[in-house]
């Protein structure tokens, strides 16, 4: 095991770089470390040469994009917009809109919206993976894009 | 005789048995086995490191890593073993362990795998940021008279491990 030291390197998104470095040169490093001047290590695996490596390192260093996220950030920022989402429901207006419903047709968004927090609330929590969340998402979405060329197409009935 | 306080060989100085009942210790005596240790236990060379501002180091690496600005040089007054106390505020992005080791003179101390701390993640999540973890390492031998050097290592077992703090005092024992 070696330890390259590469110097600063601000603006680098570090876990996404260990992905990059990793899928460009497999089983060749153990991982990357940094610290809070964004000083990068990173550690060549045993019996690699770690001098020889330096060449390919710094290609995948400088064709980093820092604008990529990780999988884990990804569902890091969806967890913070859930939990943001939560924070900023209106539930009595939600309850309001339960009791006053009176048909099934009405009820229906209002139940959709209950449940879109719901799965909002589990991601949050990291209950859920965000991907699922997203594909509960997704139907309530088509449901209401159906409902609402439903409406469009009879509003252009009547007129 | 100026005092220097330097733990002294008190069993080669007076026996066995110490002092004897019926002699009249002689001041040098006194001086030199019972003044001396008493200032050695108060002066004995001790070090420390401790970086607490935040974001200290971070590592995806499945080997031990140095944690930099953990480390500290000690130099004994004499051969004897070292005593590391300490602790971590860490944190890891998913459901992996931490590890932590401390190396003297380039010399692992911990376990080749688990280190001297181990922190492992629940299923369901990563390490929260911040999370206390501490250590305690006491060297199985003594380490030879002069100076060492004291460090930190870590490395994961997958994601991120992030070091949000670390404080570390060394100690020279007996």
């Amino acid at each position: 095991m070696t330890e390259l030291s590469l110097g600063a390197r601000p603006g680098v998104n570090f876990p996404v770089l260990d992905a990059e470095l990793r899928e460009a040169l497999p089983f060749m490093i153990d991982g990357i470390a940094w610290d809070k001047r964004d000083n990068l290590t990173v550690i060549v695996s045993e019996g690699e040469d770690a001098a020889a490596l330096r060449g390919a390192i710094a290609e995948v260093i400088a064709a980093h994009d820092p604008t990529q996220l990780t999988p884990q950030q990804a569902a890091e920022i969806a967890r913070a917009e859930a939990a943001q989402a939560v924070a900023g429901a209106d539930l009595a207006a939600k309850v309001q809109a339960v009791v006053g419903a009176t048909t099934l047709e009405e009820l229906r968004p209002v139940l959709l919206d209950a449940l879109d927090l719901l799965n909002k609330m589990a991601v949050a929590q990291g209950l859920v993976p965000p991907a699922s969340a997203k594909a509960a998402e997704d139907v309530a979405v088509a449901y209401r894009v159906a409902k609402a060329e439903e409406r469009a197409a009879a509003a252009e009935g009547t007129d | 005789m100026a005092l220097t306080a330097n733990f002294p060989d008190i069993v080669g100085n007076l026996g066995v048995n110490g002092f004897s009942g019926g002699n009249r210790a002689r001041a040098a005596e006194v001086n030199a086995n019972v003044l001396e240790p008493l200032l050695y236990l108060k002066a004995r060379p001790v070090a420390r490191f401790v970086d607490l501002d935040g974001t200290v180091f971070n590592t995806t690496s499945t080997s031990f890593v140095d944690v930099t600005g953990a480390s500290a040089s000690i130099t004994t007054s004499r051969s004897s073993r070292l005593l590391i106390i300490g602790h971590v505020m860490w944190g890891q992005s998913a459901s992996f362990a931490n590890v932590l080791t401390i190396d003297i003179d380039g010399s692992a101390q911990g376990d080749a795998s688990n280190g001297v701390i181990s922190h492992n993640a629940p299923s369901t999540g990563g390490i929260p940021a911040g999370s206390p973890a501490a250590f305690t390492w006491l060297t199985a031998a003594a380490v030879s008279d002069g100076a060492h050097t004291v460090k930190l290592r870590m490395k994961v077992q997958g994601g991120t491990g992030t070091i949000y703090g670390v404080n570390g005092v060394i100690l020279e024992v007996n």
